[in-house]
């Protein structure tokens, strides 16, 4: 019995393995978009407390009048929350200990789709897609934003932007897509949250123009990106935030195909932009690892006085998105340190770059290729390759739900049972002419121990 | 019965599973075809949606492939598959004898020929007598069955929402080895809901999900379901043992 038991395996073709995705799980839906979501009933109290007087945070909403509290006692809350009314406050009274616990099971934890909310004080984890979504986007299927399979590209005319929001002292971790994630959104802060293994972004902000949006005190690590900013614009302000062994640390993007391009404008001053080469962490899409900041079909942005260190590929890549060049980025009394280079530009010759000015981070910044550093002003013709950037052994991406919880989290100060005024009509953006460049211990406290 | 050479097992299937267009966003509902199917609740398209992710959270699971209706007779792969490095490795007995051992990934296969006289793939693995090459899903029900083990496992999980909105559906519940399961059908190809009529649901996958999303059964026709042929995979216990990564004899 010599014969060969198994057929010799093919050479000839290459395993469509795509193919097969088909008689899987492969969905090619149409969307069934339209309607609009059955809104909560109009509640009268004042504040509603959970679990004392509603036993879940979702009947607490429905409770609640527009402008109240929903003050959220410790425990773990196995529910999906929609807050579909204006002005509400959520609250948890101990940021480490409630719990939206989605057991890898439900999409989202909080879901924002009214005007003028709150969500403060709590921990979101364990969501198949995202922590906090705050969407001007919805219809009957509920909330909607890009990054959902089968998602319709936003239509803003139908779609304006939600307003004035605040996302604070969140902790969300182990979220299958973004860990807090305002899409279509404008008027917003986002401030003093921690997000880590995400398998996307541990922050998006996304799809805005005249966004309006502060991102400050935050704290990223072991995401596949830190923070992501596509297609926002013109007053978006980063400051501030330790963005820190991700993948990627801060990626600013124009996403083709998508509303609001091209992306221009935003602020980024006074962050630490470090050690983003964690293992402990899911895989970015597009394989990326070692990246600081990432600026891709990106425009007219500001990046000043940030601590850019540790990146074992390189510090601040240029890139352009498809046909979209990036053009008249600022990098400007950044300090950089021990990254594999520090500035590089990546940009296709079908879409160079132009007008990058580099000024004020001393004679021995390392820039590829070498002429990028005088193109201030300027255009170029193309950058460099991938090949001409430090070779990096990549970690295989681990499970979302695997990635190392983070250390507790400082709670909200002041008086948590008090009602908040209305979010103003316009952020109060900081002073950032007296913002330094921080160094390696921002935000140390809060993070990891390595 | 001596070993049929799986050269001779490996029948003429092409193609793929794939389902029937059909239009529609309504949840289905059967009329009077068999089996009774329902659409699927928002829980059990959650569940649904993330039996691939499951897998690769899970790593490495014991996986039993069995290739039924082939022309030589059924077709058994038992041993293990690494969702985090798309790799398996198992012992193979066609037409109940044993028939040798085979290690595959998302693009390669290997096989090494021969009775190994154990119960369970050896570990570690043979050093010689390994042929390799590529994995082609169209060539044998076989390859075809080992490639739709590789395409249960991803990083990401589906999405719920559109799942909901497709025709998969809930067909009954059942248990496997004591453990409470709901049993699903896929999604067609299109993924457009009212594709529940009989001969359609036969031409679709099906899924053993348990209360946490974790598949421990699944189901398919192979090739493009005219010669009757069917995959049934397995799943067991999340598994210590692991599974090499370097194709063997190499």
């Amino acid at each position: 019995m010599s014969a060969p038991v198994f057929r010799a395996p093919s050479k000839r073709s290459r395993a469509t393995a795509a193919v097969l995705v088909a008689s899987v799980l492969a969905l090619l839906a149409a969307g069934c978009a339209g309607g609009t979501p059955q809104a909560t009933p109009t509640g009268s109290a004042d504040v509603v407390e959970v679990p004392k007087d509603a036993a879940t945070i979702t009947e607490a909403i429905s409770l609640v009048r527009e402008g109240g509290l929903v003050l959220v006692d410790p425990g773990t809350y196995d529910e999906s929350v929609t807050v579909d009314k204006a002005d509400v406050t959520v609250r948890g009274t101990d940021r480490n200990a409630v719990v939206i616990d989605g057991e890898g099971l439900r999409s989202n934890g909080i879901q924002v789709i009214a005007s003028g909310v709150r969500i403060q004080n709590l921990t979101v984890k364990n969501h198949t897609f995202n922590g906090v979504l705050v969407t001007g986007l919805h219809d009957k299927n509920g909330a909607q934003a890009h990054n959902l399979d089968g998602y319709q590209k936003l239509d803003p005319e139908k779609f304006p932007p939600l307003e004035r929001f605040e996302v604070s002292n969140v902790t969300a971790s182990n979220n299958g897509l973004y860990g807090i994630y305002a899409f279509n959104s404008s008027h917003g802060v986002i401030r003093d949250n921690y997000t880590s293994g995400s398998a996307d972004s541990g922050f998006y902000v996304g799809q805005c123009a005249d966004c309006d949006i502060l991102v400050t005190g935050n704290v990223a690590e072991n995401n596949a990106i830190g923070y992501e900013n596509a297609n926002a614009s013109d007053s978006v302000v980063i400051t501030g935030n330790r963005f820190t062994n991700n993948r990627v640390g801060l990626t600013l993007l124009s996403w083709y195909q998508e509303a609001y391009l091209p992306q221009k404008s935003a602020t980024v001053v006074g962050n630490l932009i470090a050690d983003n080469n964690s293992a402990d962490s899911p895989a970015q899409a597009l394989g990326a690892f070692g990246l600081g900041v990432g600026l891709s079909g990106a425009n007219s942005n500001q990046l000043e006085r940030n601590l850019i260190a540790g990146n074992r590929s390189t510090g601040v890549q240029v890139t352009n998105t498809e046909d979209l060049s990036s053009t008249g980025n600022r990098l400007e009394g950044n300090s950089f340190d021990d990254n594999g280079v520090d500035v590089a530009d990546l940009s296709a010759t079908r879409a160079p770059s132009s007008d990058t000015c580099i000024t004020g981070s001393g004679s021995d910044l390392t820039v590829v290729p070498s002429s990028f550093a005088d193109s201030c002003g300027a255009d170029t013709t193309g950058g460099a390759t991938a090949a001409d950037l430090p070779s990096l052994e990549v970690p295989a991406g681990i499970s979302f739900l695997k990635v190392v919880a983070g250390p507790d989290q400082p709670n909200l100060g002041g008086d948590l049972a008090e009602i908040p005024a209305a979010l103003p009509a316009k952020v109060a953006m900081p002073d950032l002419a007296g913002v330094a460049i921080p160094d390696r211990s921002l935000l140390q406290d809060l993070v990891v121990q390595q | 019965m001596t070993g049929r050479p799986l050269a001779v097992v490996a029948a003429v299937i092409v193609g793929l599973t794939v389902g029937i267009t059909l239009g529609g966003c309504a949840p289905g509902t059967t009329g009077t075809a068999e089996p009774q199917v329902t659409g699927l609740t928002t829980e059990q398209a959650e569940r649904l949606a993330v039996t691939r992710f499951r897998n690769f959270d899970a790593g490495v699971r014991e996986v039993t492939v069995t290739v039924a209706g082939d022309d030589s007779g059924d077709i058994v792969v038992d041993g293990w598959y690494d969702y985090a490095t798309h790799t398996g490795y198992g012992s193979a007995t066609a037409a109940g004898a044993d028939a040798g051992l085979i290690w595959w990934s998302a693009d390669t296969i290997a096989t090494r020929d021969g009775a190994t006289g154990e119960t369970t793939a050896p570990l570690p693995l043979p050093d010689d007598g390994w042929q390799s090459g590529a994995l082609d899903p169209t060539s044998t029900n076989l390859a075809n069955a080992l490639a739709l083990v590789t395409n249960l496992g991803s990083d990401r999980p589906e999405n719920p929402q559109l799942l909901a909105q497709s025709d998969a559906a809930f067909l009954k519940k059942d248990t496997i080895d004591g453990t409470a399961v709901e049993v699903f059908i896929g999604p067609s190809a299109d993924g457009a809901a009212e594709s529940t009529a009989a001969a359609d649901l036969t031409t679709r996958a099906r899924y053993w999900v348990d209360s946490t999303g974790t598949l421990l059964k699944f189901e398919s026709p192979l090739g493009d379901g005219s010669t009757g042929a069917t995959a049934t995979i397995e799943l067991g216990t999340t598994s210590g043992v692991e599974v090499p990564t370097a194709v063997p004899g190499t």
